[in-house]
């Protein structure tokens, strides 16, 4: 895990884009708080610098479900 | 087997930056077993660098090969052909593998990716350490399997030194004494009289490089005059 964070920095990507959590089944609000705080995180960093979108805005999940109905 | 490191990614990109057709070419052996330079690796280094490139707006061709061993001609010899579509080759080998494939013909600027580190031991999954520094005279048999060239910082051939604490390394505590290690090994195997003649001095001249060897058996071949 760390080396896979340490590659993700070295090709400009970033670190912080990879978390792992360790969470029992049994903690629920635990996995709640991991999800959340990766989504804010993610929110933080903005979309992938790769993603051929990247400049123009985000199409978010709903809107690309959205558009496959409408094909 | 060789033991070797990968090189910092900021230095290998520097280094093909200014190419767009780059083949990086892995090693199937000790570096592959080391986990530097086998296919994996030449796969993560690949994807590495598109991820990299392509933040700049930039999409070189990246090809991935891996050979069975790059210090053997009849396994590199292909990648003359292969490299006809490529400006460049990073090569994921240790430095004899990397120079043997700058020798091939029409072969196209080579750039490591490795920095190669000693002969070594596989002590546990990705935990090496030196064990040989190929110094063409070996003592294992006099010094119970210990090498006082290698395990030995000063390389003594008749140790111990006066600097070892309670047989640790003065150069390195945290290192046992290799000639106290020898000492004890030899006791307990009751041989320690032969480690009482003084050994001769090393045969540094024959470490003088480029190194070569000729097996006995090929003397007729290469023209060898004794």
């Amino acid at each position: 895990m760390e080396y896979t964070r340490q590659l993700l920095e070295e090709c400009g990507l970033g670190a912080e884009r990879l978390a792992m959590y360790e969470i029992p089944a049994s903690e629920a609000p635990k996995w709640v708080a991991a999800v959340n705080e990766m989504t804010e995180k993610a929110k933080a960093l903005g979309p992938n610098p790769l993603n051929p979108r990247w400049g123009r805005e985000a199409v978010v999940p709903e809107e690309q479900l959205e558009l496959a109905v409408q094909r | 087997m060789i033991i070797a490191e990968r090189k910092p990614f900021a230095e290998i990109k520097a280094a093909v930056a200014p190419f767009e057709k780059i083949l990086i070419a892995g090693c199937g052996t000790c570096v592959a077993v080391c986990l530097v330079g086998g296919e994996k690796e030449v796969g993560l280094l690949a994807s590495q660098l598109k991820l990299a490139f392509g933040q700049e707006g930039r999409q070189p061709k990246i090809g991935e090969i891996t050979v069975e061993r790059q210090c053997d001609r009849e396994f590199i010899q292909p990648l003359s052909d292969t490299v006809a579509d490529y400006d460049a080759v990073i090569s994921t080998a240790c430095g004899a593998g990397v120079q043997f494939l700058a020798e091939l013909p029409e072969m196209k600027p080579v750039f490591p990716a490795l920095n190669t580190t000693f002969i070594g031991v596989n002590e546990e999954a990705g935990y090496y350490t030196e064990r040989c520094r190929a110094c063409h005279q070996c003592y294992l048999g006099v010094t119970g399997g210990i090498c006082p060239q290698t395990m030995c910082p000063k390389a003594l051939l008749n140790g111990p030194c006066g600097g070892n604490i309670q047989g640790k390394c003065e150069v390195n505590p945290e290192n046992a004494c290799a000639w106290c290690e020898i000492y004890a090994k030899l006791e307990r195997e009751g041989r320690l009289g032969q480690i009482e003649p003084i050994l001769p001095l090393h045969p540094y001249g024959r470490s003088v490089t480029p190194g070569k060897v000729i097996h006995p058996a090929y003397k007729r071949r290469y023209v060898v005059h004794e």
